[in-house]
């Protein structure tokens, strides 16, 4: 896929250069699962795409520096996080528009019209560190210690809330076969 | 489905079409804010970290750096060494100038509020034992005594060596827990406020009847026509006698409700207590006023009502009073006029009498036969004792009883309620304290020697030296013990001059009487009256006591008044007991006395007099 971008931005812009072919990479590997992993943080979809764009503005702005670190992905859901919580922060403050919600609420079951979106739902029902860790460890696939230093706290800690995030989410999981089994 | 395989399965499915389509909307879109940003010097990375979050290898480190971005104060202890660090943003917090005090267990353990130490040391040791993270928020006590509240996060590290250590990361949540407590102390206001409207009465939930005669006052004033409807139901009294006050409670409300459906929009329905229900019926001249009138009574008393499996029919009779602008009256010549109506309906056993047609009176006409109403009901002996059991708490049996004076009023009796406070007005209450005292002394012959009266006497007679020279006369002359006489006095009622009757009650105390001060906690003056005058018993006012398992506001206030009494040495009775669970609170609260419906009934004197009921405990209270 990123040929076909390189070739497409190359046909749009001129040639590509090396970097800008690295930056789509980097941002088409990592698109969906940070929409995904913001959408499931705060439950409003349009403050998670905002917050997702401006994550990789910045990703562009310094990419020089940022595609050098080892993982840079680490560092694009630091950033994200630190973006959202500006975000929700301003959202505290005006509590007059009806778009910017720090607890919006996601969408019912009922309403769940595919895994994807299954998925979003039963991680924002968990404890937001709880929700976090489950995401970075098991869907994004960063090692343990890699998310320890993402969100910033200790091994044992992400270790901990990684069994009990998943003790519920499989409760959950047994919940909803269970209203979908009595719904025929 | 295993929830694991779940996620995975969905993060590794490749993205649809519609989410390709998105991704390269997105893509344009933020190069053009890029570009914008740029175009407009901004710079999108401001206050942002562009380090490389994986370059921290030791995770204390990094645990405090970031703690310290954000403002938080860090420590860490080690259970093997017992070695305890902190920064300095958590010596801050601790309300410790930074590097003045080594960091120890002692001196966090000391800055932390007694009565959180051991929560705090149960979640370090929970974290060092299960690995997991724990959250705790404690009471920090700085110097100078101000608490502050401070957000623990407690988390476990390992060493190199292997050795576990706890890592807790503290913010200082002060201002968010008062602003929590602010708002859950409103709300507790609130509620406590709205369960116990001023001008409403409990029962019924109409207005009552200081704001009834407020409107009354109001309607006058603007110079309307229209009419003051008193009806007077007769049967309450039988009902809760009969059936129970519960019983009786529906009665009246269902009597309101009725009330409620049948008047006019623009009407206003009062309930001013004892059995009695006011009517102002606006903008209707005498003869409208009479047929609207008319025709309620009909609607009440020709309802019957089944309340709990029995069947009552509302019983009484009503007074009318038209006013307009020529009408010379307040409303409490409104209300006097109504009640001699009523009065009067009694008296011919009409159902209802209207002042339709007569000639309003002056006001000195009107007292002069309120008056001569009250003298024909002392001549004729129209006032009669009716007595209620008190039952004491430690000796589990009745040792007093409340006398309660009566006045029959053509065929039916009327509760000191209904003419009292007009009696109070019109001066003629020194008379009628001096029939109940004579009563109550002769009475105490009757009863058994030792079970003590109590008995009402108005705030206006205190400082009356020929009651108390009467008193003391009778005393003597029935010999009998003056300690078997407790003098109940409402607080409620205006104590005119305190000096004078601070002298009246200690002669009585003298005497070897008793002092109560009844209804306490409903009016102004029950912390002067407390303090000035000589009182060996408080009587909580009913309605602290009927609201009780329901408000917490009131089991708050009826414990803390009881535990003041008590160090006040002076003892606590308690009415409107109406069932064992009240009787049980008021126990534990340390209340001496109580009296009310799960006690003993009021009955006429005779029914206690001479044993029979007297000094049993009520089956109720025997547990």
């Amino acid at each position: 896929m990123s040929t076909t971008r390189g070739a497409e931005l190359r046909q749009q812009n001129g040639p590509a250069t090396e970097t800008e072919i690295d930056y789509e990479r980097f941002y088409e590997e990592n698109w969906l699962s940070l929409r995904r992993y913001l959408r499931s943080r705060c439950g409003d979809y349009e403050m998670a795409n905002d917050v997702m764009q401006q994550a990789f503005v910045v990703a562009l702005d310094r990419w020089e520096a940022v595609r050098i670190h080892a993982k840079p992905e680490g560092w694009l859901f630091v950033t994200a996080d630190k973006l959202l919580s500006r975000a929700l922060k301003k959202a505290r403050r005006e509590p007059c528009d009806e778009n910017v919600q720090d607890t919006a609420a996601p969408p019912e079951p009922y309403l769940l019209i595919d895994d994807s979106m299954t998925v979003e739902w039963l991680l924002g029902q968990l404890p937001p560190r709880e929700s976090q860790v489950v995401y970075l460890c098991v869907m994004h696939g960063f090692t343990e210690i890699e998310t320890a230093q993402i969100l910033n706290v200790a091994r044992n800690t992400v270790k901990s809330y990684k069994r009990t995030g998943l003790q519920r989410l499989q409760e959950m999981c047994l919940r909803l076969e269970q209203r979908e089994g009595a719904a025929g | 489905m295993n929830a694991e395989e779940f996620l995975r399965r969905v993060a590794t499915a490749p993205p649809t079409p519609l989410q390709q389509a998105e991704m390269r909307r997105d893509l344009r879109n933020i190069r053009a804010l890029h570009a914008q940003a740029r175009s407009e010097g901004l710079d999108p990375t401001e206050g942002l970290d562009l380090s490389d979050p994986f370059r921290h290898d030791d995770e204390v480190e990094r645990i405090a750096r970031a703690a310290r971005r954000a403002g938080l104060g860090t420590f860490t202890f080690l259970p093997k060494s017992q070695k305890l660090s902190w920064s300095e943003e958590m010596a801050v917090i601790l309300g410790y100038l930074p590097t003045t005090r080594p960091a120890s267990k002692i001196t966090l353990l000391d800055r932390l509020h007694g009565d959180d130490r051991v929560e705090f040391c149960r979640q370090v040791n929970h974290a060092l034992d299960t690995g997991e993270v724990t959250e705790t928020t404690v009471r920090i006590t700085r110097r100078g005594r101000a608490v502050s509240h401070v957000h623990f996060y407690l988390e476990v590290f390992a060493e190199a060596d292997g050795d576990r250590g706890v890592i807790g990361t503290a913010q200082d949540i002060t201002d968010t827990v008062r602003a929590k407590e602010e708002v859950n102390r409103l709300a507790r206001r609130c509620e406590t406020v709205l369960t116990a409207l001023a001008d409403r009465d409990p029962v019924t939930g109409l207005i009552d009847g200081v704001r009834f005669d407020q409107e009354i006052e109001r309607a006058l004033r603007t110079g309307e026509d229209g009419a003051v409807l008193l009806i007077s139901i007769d049967n309450v009294d039988e009902i809760t006698r009969d059936l129970g006050p519960e019983i009786s409670d529906q009665f009246l409300r269902t009597v309101a409700s009725t009330l409620t459906r049948a008047h006019r929009d623009n009407d206003q329905i009062g309930y001013l207590g004892s059995g009695e229900f006011g009517l102002l019926l606006r903008g209707l001249s005498p003869a409208a006023a009479e047929i609207v009138a008319e025709e309620l009574l009909k609607t009440i008393f020709r309802q019957t009502s089944l309340i709990n499996g029995h069947h009552r029919r509302a019983t009484g009779v009503a007074g009318l009073v038209p006013f307009n602008e020529s009408y010379r009256a307040d409303s409490e010549g409104v209300l006097v006029d109504a009640d001699l109506a009523v009065h009067r309906a009694r008296t011919t056993g009409e159902p209802m009498v209207s002042m339709v047609g007569e000639v309003p009176r002056s006001s000195v006409d009107r007292r002069n036969s309120w008056r001569e109403r009250v003298r024909l009901a002392l001549r004729q002996n129209q006032f009669t004792m009716h007595a209620q059991p008190i039952y004491e708490l430690s000796e589990e049996r009745v040792t007093r009883y409340e006398l309660l004076l009566r006045l029959s009023d053509g065929g039916s009796l009327l509760p000191p309620a209904k003419f009292v406070p007009m009696a109070e007005k019109l001066g003629m209450i020194g008379e009628i304290d001096q029939w109940v005292t004579t009563q109550a002394i002769q009475l105490l012959g009757h009863f058994e020697p030792d079970i003590q009266l109590q008995v009402n006497l108005s705030g206006r007679s205190l400082g009356d030296t020929r009651l108390l020279a009467e008193i003391e006369r009778l005393i003597a002359l029935h010999r009998v013990d003056p300690k078997r006489l407790t003098f109940e006095v409402t607080e409620t009622a205006l104590i005119r001059n305190l000096a004078e009757a601070h002298g009246f009650m200690k002669r009585l105390r003298d005497i070897g009487c008793q002092l109560a001060l009844d209804d306490f906690g409903s009016g102004y003056g029950s912390f002067t009256y407390l303090r000035s005058l000589p009182f060996d018993i408080v009587k909580l006012d009913g309605q602290l006591v009927s609201g009780l398992m329901e408000n917490e506001a009131d089991q708050i206030i009826t414990r803390n008044l009881v535990t003041m009494l008590d160090q006040l040495h002076i003892r606590t009775q308690a009415e409107f007991v109406e069932d064992s669970r009240v009787l049980d609170l008021l126990r534990e609260y340390g209340v001496e006395f109580v009296q009310g419906y799960h006690v003993g009934v009021p009955r006429p004197v005779d029914d206690y007099v001479g044993g029979a009921g007297h000094g049993d405990a009520p089956a109720a209270c025997t547990a």
